[in-house]
């Protein structure tokens, strides 16, 4: 029987039935046995036909109702151990539940249940795959994260040693300065690292409406130090948009723009444009440096995808930033594109986000 | 003796470089698989310190091929990949080691000179030939019992010799092993230091083979 209700219903006339079977069988044995004693002695007047007649009715009433009187414990009975039986398949889901390891997230079989416990299995099923998706994203990070830090780590120890077994005062000086440069190297992977822990922890987002021209300022003020001493220009556009969002994240989102297109495009130019249209506010950073080649363009997003720099020199970033501005856009329910930068060099990305309502 | 090393961090590649030239051998960096490739089919390398997460072409095809190729030399893998899966395929893949990030750079030359040492058919860590002895772990060489200062390129071309010792070896492969890309080759900078080397050990010690090159003989079988 596959559906809990039907199985109740059932168990429930079955028992009802019986009992009304009985009592029809008593009462028809009670009439019988007055009938034939009234058709055996039929009453001399009419006074006496008329107390026969109520003490028929009378044994009848009675008979109706003894066995029903005698029957109810028993029925109650019945109906006590027929729930029980119907939510057998309650109490097994129970059990499962119960006996379950936190990190047991298989599904449940929903085989051979009834059809009213179903759809709560489907939902557990799919609630359980979802919490096992973010396991194995957790379980995917640390491991990334941990193969990111050795190897700084691991520079770090060996520029040490090298240092410290060096002959000459200019091998230690160059050891010790790319030991400098490893420390800021870790220490902004790290930054980066806990940034993107805590988008990923969710919550905790601030939605404010904020324009995001003074953001953009902000942004590039501080970035035009590491500007001028790459003979880079930063040119910000005209043009304003109110957006809902957190302005420590849109900063963050911004920052990272702007970095990579500083450290890793080779630029000579990088513009920043905010415009309006219609919902949407489109925030596009520009440069006209090297550009990423369209194959690679959907795995840059992905956390640590470095590109293979032709350019040996340059340092290599945390592979991160790209991923932490996807994740931020994605928060504020804004898209993110990365196209060709102007006459098809360098690279344009373009980060949409909602306006803010209240103008 | 003259070592790949494939690394495509840059900090780390520099740091490696400059801890195996400190250990006396020769070192050619680079930094993708590619580069790797081009490198061990065009120079001859005594072992190669192989990164594993590489641009362009990842370290264990590298070795696949090296090892279909027949290539015989050591090849130490240097990864931050440190499951033992990983592990047991570096090495299934014909690694002859394998060290995990961040790693010592004592622990590095010393497996280094491990590997070197079988390669060159001594198990022995002190090397002796012709009354010579050899510490690679030291740099220490001493003939007949006294100690003999050597400068740098000195020791590495006398470690080439007593690494197989009864086999000449010519001008070119003492060069292979003396020099790394970008260093400057003297015209007959091998003459100069088998002048040296047998001013300060002995004239007999390092004996020259006309037209095939220069050997130290090997002892007796004791």
């Amino acid at each position: 029987m596959k559906s809990l209700r039907l199985r109740l219903v059932l168990l429930t006339t079955a028992a009802v039935a019986v009992v009304w079977l009985v009592t029809a069988v008593f009462t028809w044995r009670s009439a019988l046995h007055e009938i034939e004693e009234l058709l055996n002695h039929p009453p001399a007047t009419a006074r006496h036909m008329q107390k026969e007649r109520a003490e028929l009715a009378g044994e009848i009433a009675k008979h109706l109702l003894l066995p029903m009187l005698y029957a109810l414990p028993g029925l109650a009975l019945v109906l006590v151990v027929a729930v029980g039986f119907s939510l057998r398949p309650l109490r097994r889901l129970t059990d499962d539940l119960a006996t379950r390891a936190p990190t047991r997230l298989t599904p449940i079989a929903d085989t051979d249940t009834p059809r009213e416990i179903v759809p709560l299995i489907r939902r557990l099923n799919a609630l359980f795959g979802e919490i096992d998706r973010a396991l194995e994203n957790e379980r995917r990070f640390t491991a990334d994260a941990s193969h990111e830090l050795r190897t700084p780590l691991a520079a770090l120890k060996a520029q040490a040693q090298v240092a410290l077994a060096a002959a000459d005062g200019s091998e230690r000086r160059h050891a010790l300065e790319q030991i400098v440069l490893g420390c800021d190297r870790a220490s902004h992977l790290v930054t980066q690292l806990l940034t993107l822990a805590r988008l990923d922890a969710g919550g905790g987002t601030a939605t404010l409406a904020l324009a995001l021209r003074p953001i953009a300022e902000e942004v590039l003020a501080g970035a035009a130090g590491e500007a001028i001493a790459g003979a880079c220009e930063l040119v910000l556009g005209e043009g304003d948009a109110r957006v809902k969002g957190d302005p420590a994240l849109l900063r963050a989102l911004l920052r990272n723009l702007v970095d990579n297109a500083l450290r890793h495009a080779g630029a000579t130019q990088i513009e920043l444009a905010i415009t309006e249209s219609g919902t949407r506010a489109a925030l596009t950073v520009t440069d006209n440096g090297r550009g990423i080649v369209i194959e690679e363009r959907d795995r840059v997003m992905q956390r640590f995808y470095r590109i293979a720099s032709a350019d040996s020199s340059a340092s290599p970033g945390s592979g991160l930033g790209l991923s932490i501005v996807k994740r931020i856009v994605e928060l504020h329910g804004g898209q993110m594109q990365i196209g060709d930068g102007p006459h098809g060099r360098g690279l344009a990305v373009r980060v949409n986000l909602p306006l803010a309502t209240d103008k | 003796m003259r070592i790949l090393l494939v690394e495509d961090d840059t900090l780390l590649g520099d740091a490696l470089q400059a801890g195996l030239k400190q250990a006396g051998h020769a070192v050619d960096w680079t930094r993708d698989g590619i580069g790797a490739e081009t490198a061990l089919a065009t120079e001859d390398y005594a072992a190669v310190v192989l990164d594993l997460g590489l641009p362009r072409k990842d370290g264990l095809e590298v070795l696949r091929r090296l090892r279909a190729n027949k290539r015989v030399l050591p090849v130490l893998i240097l990864t931050a990949r440190d499951t033992v899966e990983d592990r047991i395929k570096g090495l299934d893949a014909g690694a002859d080691d394998y060290l995990v990030k961040p790693c010592d750079l004592g622990e590095l030359n010393a497996r280094l000179r491990a590997l070197l040492r079988r390669a060159g058919g001594q198990p022995a860590p002190v090397l002796a030939a012709s009354g010579i002895t050899l510490d690679p772990a030291t740099h220490a060489v001493a003939y007949r019992g006294e100690p003999v200062e050597l400068a740098a390129k000195e020791y590495a071309l006398l470690l080439a010799l007593m690494q197989q010792p009864g086999r000449a070896l010519s001008r070119a492969q003492l060069e292979q092993h003396l020099y790394a890309w970008g260093d400057e080759i003297g015209s007959n900078a091998v003459e100069v230091y088998i002048h040296h080397l047998r001013r300060k050990l002995d004239a007999e010690a390092i004996r020259t083979l006309r037209g095939i090159g220069y050997v130290i003989a090997k002892d007796a079988a004791a």
